[in-house]
């Protein structure tokens, strides 16, 4: 437990001043609560002997202003940390999305994407949690403690010493209960994950599970699981219902033996008590029922506080991503020349995906990559926008070696069209000028007129301001065409694009075409090709096949030469 | 019938159920003798004017009263408990299996149009929630409304004025908590909206990582993203200001209590106190106590609430009815046509129908095509033909009967369909290939090999062995694709339907696969989007908006329908 406390301390670091106001609040207002019953006390044995009211009156008055300056640091402990705590996890949600932002991209890849989206929403929770149930309550927990035994003291010091050596026996039993139980509780997890992950797949399945006959089967399959979690169940609920009983138990005879002491001090007054009233046994017993609960109380912030510390490593594995090397020269002039030099490459060291790649293309060209699923050609344009970097090899614009650039300046110069069709969550305005944030809305619309894009973005209820991005309800065409809207708004000297051709309609699929002609009139431009008319129309064809280039020339050149491009051409007939 | 919802496991442990709480009343009549005993020691032992004054062993005897109650109290508890963790985790396990059992009777497209999601939380968390609210019912419910109830009424029995004291400031503390509950729900919807859009900003970091980077975007990005987290923070410190008024207001009301008994004791001298200092002590402990447990209630409301919210999901979706009705008959072949649609039509809801006056006949072993774009209505057609949903109107028959007077499960073995991608089960190739089919090793290899599939497979040093993961994700899409074909390739079922099953197949492969389609016996409906894959049917249905625009072989359509010949066209270009 300590080292999880320590873990979410770090978090406060930089807000001591604000966290130091807001545990004095908590001490002040815990410290009028606890004078409360002191001075009950002290009223009760006025009572008790012969009194006039303005005897009563002074701490009357006092118990008055302890209730409203109780109430009123109680609210500013309860606002200051709840505020606290929201600035700290602001911070964290934060730095944790400006790191996925700047990350190195092969350091995302090696994450579930659900496993970073869980860090910045659930584990942010648990912190939450942590701090708040854990830490603040744990230093509620402490204080209440200590004050209260202050008071005790003040009462009676021998009924204090008993308090204090019985009432661990309280935690102790509920440590020997809560050591028994972990076990079930982690059985209980893994059966319930366990169950979801089978009615996950069912409901993928559902079709096919269907077509194939088979829920008689999936329906015993998910009894047999149903029946493990039913007594993992029973055993972590049934466990962690005795610790509340047990503990109540045991503090219940503390409070037993507590009135027995208190009645024999009382009635045989023996010298070493020393002045002992019924006012004080009044509220001492009444501090007695109150000490004991902060420590369950603290048992129930250890546990938040570990699953937090938890979850807060979690995220600063996320904030500590490696990021991007932003360093590097920027490139002010227009590119005239793109070359790739020896270039290998591999996902992961041991398969080489791209093999001595060679390639030298001027202003002006256009390049068409070709060849079969799988070749490579979509791995050498992520090279290209420095989402990886080489295993060996070099690249080049206008003879100055990328590795002497710096990433945003060489992206900077290239227009992009990748594989996917990716909308934002923003509106189509804001998506066609993601290169451009402070375009107008009439170069918005132009390139959208130009890339084919205009009409059906008009015949939507909002228009340009149609909010996208989830089932928005667009079709994998019309996306591409605001991709190509987005390229086209820009004034790249070097276009990259990916033309992917599956399930478009057809209607799209003409249109598409003509956008991309359109685009890549005058510009330098290495295309991922698919479209015979691209390929034909393209001043150098590099055919790839297995990572390796294995032929390279005109269209009419290839097609003389009959080998791997003239089969692959030949093929589709 | 009889309408089942979520609490219809309960029935039969409605004994079970309402014992718990009796039994924890018994724990809290223990837990609230404790004060008044105290008062008679206080008065009776402890006071000089007391009858009992100075008696140790009255005073011990009462002692041993609090002892044997809270021992009383204990034991009940424990019983409680059990009873309460049995019952609930039985509960947990019947409402477990009524939902899936609902599950498996509605059709895979009902399935979809609820949303798999909730489907899965429905079995998931909200069983949990709605578990976990029973159980709490039974162990914790009942103490805080019993201790604050019976603190009430204890202090009226000792003294009217006092369990008037001890009332009004419950009520006090009761409007003060119900006000601030009051207050916050519109807040907490708009908060939740935020925190959608948080989450949305960033899945987009994520799953737009490319692009992103490729368009410079990153700063722009984390404006976007600390605008959002900015509104987000603002409104949950909103909502902290209003909840932080709960302790304060309930600590106040309930001390004021405190004081209230401390003056009526004093104001009138000691000759005139409306009740005995022994009772005044044991008002204030009913006030303490019953704060504490008003507290503990307000606290279990929240899991109540959320219980609640599961349960209605629960039930809304326990109601639901399958729309399909099914026949007795089982498939026979007969003699004719083995698939007729007369005048068939399908709409989903919207302004116009999927599919309009859908009319045509296929015979036995013949190999059909279907084409059209996407939105052309394809898919709608094969799934009215293995029966995922009815028609609107207009008439499906299957060897000259019609499809709802089929069995649904005969209806299944005979028609075959293979899909786009998905239906891949944790577990071997081999197990998914068969999916509880019994076939020999040879017999699914054979199968990949006319999927053009066998040569990957064999690839794997455990080769049929090899693991298949969550949604077949340690293959490409051309190597899944050739796997479903091969599960269908497996069997020779009456009717097989390819729908779309080759999109990510290079030509090459295509055509291999496509040949060992129909060389089957089985009359088969080839979907594609591709002109290309029905060189060899023996007739093409094409689509268009939804009705059957053109109807002919392959080379007569490319002769006579401009819109086939033109595609082919535009797609021969492609590479």
């Amino acid at each position: 437990m300590f080292s999880s406390l320590k873990t979410l301390f770090r978090l406060f670091k930089g807000h001591s001043l604000y966290l130091s106001f807001t545990f004095l609040f908590a001490a002040l207002s815990i410290s009028s609560k606890m004078a409360i019953p002191f001075l009950t006390g002290k009223v009760i044995d006025i009572l008790s002997k012969g009194f006039v009211f303005e005897d009563l009156t002074p701490y009357l008055f006092t118990i008055m202003g302890l209730l409203i300056f109780g109430a009123i640091t109680r609210y500013f402990f309860d606002f200051l940390s709840g505020r606290l705590v929201e600035r700290v996890l602001f911070d964290l949600r934060n730095k944790l999305h400006d790191a996925i932002l700047n990350a190195d991209i092969s350091s995302l890849d090696s994450y579930k994407q659900g496993d970073m989206l869980s860090r910045m929403l659930s584990d942010i929770d648990t912190v939450q949690r942590g701090l708040l149930s854990g830490v603040m309550a744990l230093y509620e927990g402490i204080v209440q403690i200590l004050i209260t035994v202050v008071f005790m003291i003040i009462l009676s010091p021998i009924l204090t010493a008993a308090v204090i050596v019985l009432t661990p026996l309280s935690m102790v039993v509920s440590r020997f209960i809560a050591k028994k139980n972990a076990n079930s509780f982690t059985e209980q997890n893994a059966s319930l994950g366990e169950l979801s992950a089978f009615t996950l797949e069912c409901l993928n399945n559902a079709k096919t599970v269907n077509d194939y006959g088979l829920w008689e089967d999936k329906e015993k399959e998910f009894e047999e699981k149903a029946k493990t979690l039913r007594k993992s169940n029973f055993k972590a609920s049934f466990a962690a219902s005795l610790i509340n009983p047990s503990t109540r138990l045991v503090n219940n005879t503390i409070y037993a033996v507590l009135i027995l002491l208190g009645v024999i001090f009382l009635i045989e007054k023996p010298s070493f008590v020393g002045a002992f009233t019924v006012g004080a046994l009044a509220s001492f017993l009444s501090y007695a029922y109150q000490y004991m609960a902060p420590f369950n109380e603290i048992a129930d912030a250890g546990s938040d506080m570990i699953f937090a510390s938890v979850a807060v490593k979690r995220i600063e594995e996320g904030i500590n991503l490696k990021l991007e090397n932003k360093e590097g020269k920027e490139i002010n002039e227009p590119i005239t020349s793109l070359t790739v030099d020896n270039v290998d490459f591999g996902y992961t060291k041991e398969r080489l995906v791209l093999k001595d790649i060679n390639l030298h293309i001027e202003k002006g060209m256009k390049v068409a990559l070709v060849g079969p699923t799988g070749c490579g050609k979509t791995t050498l344009l992520s090279l290209l926008m420095r989402f990886y970097d080489q295993q060996s090899g070099s690249f080049h614009f206008n003879g100055g070696d990328f590795s002497a650039l710096s990433i945003d300046s060489i992206r900077g110069k290239e227009g992009v069209i990748l594989q996917e069709a990716l909308l934002l969550s923003m509106s189509i305005a804001d998506n066609i000028a993601l290169g451009k944030a402070d375009a107008s809305r009439e170069e918005i619309m132009e390139a959208a007129k130009k890339a084919g894009a205009d009409d059906f973005i008009r015949a939507l209820p909002n228009g340009y301001d149609t909010m996208v991005g989830r089932n928005d309800g667009l079709s994998e065409g019309q996306k591409q065409l605001i991709n190509l809207a987005r390229v086209l708004l820009l004034d790249k000297d070097v276009l990259l694009l990916d033309e992917a051709t599956s399930h478009i309609d057809l209607l799209t699929e003409i249109r598409l075409s003509e956008s991309f002609a359109l685009l890549c009139k005058g510009k330098t431009s290495l295309i991922v090709a698919h479209r015979l008319s691209t390929i034909a129309d393209s001043d150098l064809i590099l055919v790839m096949d297995k990572g390796v280039i294995v032929e390279r020339g005109t269209f009419d050149e290839l097609l003389k030469q009959n080998g791997f491009f003239a089969k692959l051409y030949h093929s589709q007939l | 019938m009889k309408k089942v919802t979520s609490l219809t496991p309960l029935k039969g442990k409605a004994f079970l159920v309402a014992l718990a709480p009796m039994l924890k009343l018994v724990e809290c009549v223990c837990e609230l003798f404790v004060p008044i005993i105290v008062s008679l020691i206080i008065d009776n032992a402890l006071t000089e004017t007391g009858p009992n004054y100075g008696d140790k062993g009255y005073a011990l005897g009462l002692v041993g009263l609090v002892f044997g109650l809270a021992l009383v109290g204990f034991m009940t508890t424990m019983l409680t408990q059990y009873v309460a963790s049995k019952t609930s985790s039985d509960y947990g396990y019947d409402l477990r299996k009524l939902i899936f059992r609902k599950i498996t009777s509605l059709s895979p497209s009902e399935l979809d149009e609820f949303g798999r999601n909730k489907a899965l939380n429905l079995a998931g968390s909200d069983a949990l929630s709605v578990q976990n609210g029973v159980m709490m019912f039974m162990r914790l419910l009942a103490r805080a409304p019993f201790l604050l109830i019976g603190s009430i009424v204890a202090s009226f029995i000792l003294s009217p004025i006092g369990g008037t004291i001890v009332l009004v400031a419950m009520v006090f503390c009761a409007i003060s908590i119900a006000t601030v509950i009051l207050l916050t729900p519109k807040q907490y919807g708009k908060l939740q909206n935020e925190l959608d859009r948080i989450s949305i900003l960033g899945e987009d970091a994520l799953t737009g990582r490319r692009l992103i980077r490729a368009f410079n975007r990153q700063s722009k990005q984390q404006e976007e993203f600390l605008e959002a987290d900015s509104k987000y923070r603002k409104r949950a410190i909103l909502l902290v200001k209003i909840n932080s008024l709960t302790n304060p207001l309930t600590f106040a009301f309930a001390n004021a209590g405190v004081l209230f008994v401390l003056y009526l004791l004093g104001v009138n001298g000691q000759a005139n106190m409306p009740f005995t200092v022994g009772v005044g002590v044991a008002l204030i402990n009913y006030l303490t106590q019953s704060l504490a447990a008003f507290l503990q209630f307000t606290r279990l409301l929240t899991v109540l609430s959320r219980a609640y919210a599961s349960k209605k999901r629960i039930d809304a979706f326990l109601a639901k009815e399958t729309n399909l009705l099914e026949g007795e008959k089982e498939v026979t072949c007969q003699e004719g046509d083995i698939v007729s649609f007369k005048n068939v039509s399908k709409g989903f809801g919207g302004e116009k129908n999927v599919l309009d006056d859908i009319s045509f006949s296929v015979k036995k072993g013949e190999k059909i095509g279907v084409f059209g774009a996407t939105g052309s209505g394809k898919s709608v057609l094969m799934r009215l033909l293995c029966r995922e949903y009815d028609p609107s109107e207009g008439e499906i028959s299957i060897y000259g009967s019609p499809i709802s007077s089929y069995k649904l499960s005969s209806l299944k073995k005979s028609i075959s369909y293979c899909g786009a991608s998905s239906g891949f089960f944790r577990g071997s190739i081999r197990d998914n290939i068969s999916l509880g089919r019994s076939f020999s090793d040879e017999e699914i290899l054979l199968a990949l090999e006319k999927a053009q599939a066998k040569g990957f497979v064999l690839d794997y040093e455990d080769g049929l062995d090899h693991e298949v993961e969550d949604k077949g994700s340690n293959f490409s899409g051309g190597q899944k694709q050739r796997l479903l074909l091969a599960r269908s390739l497996l069997e020779e079922a009456d009717i097989a339907i390819y729908d779309d099953a080759m999109s990510a197949l290079d030509n090459l492969t295509e055509k291999r696969v496509r040949d060992s389609l129909l060389a089957s016996k089985s009359t088969t409906f080839i979907v594609s989007q591709k002109v290309s894959s029905f060189v060899s049917t023996d007739k093409v249905i094409v689509l268009q908006d939804g009705r059957i625009y053109a109807y002919g072989t392959h080379e007569e359509l490319l002769k006579t329908c401009d819109f086939y010949a033109k595609v082919n066209d535009i797609q021969r270009r492609q590479m």
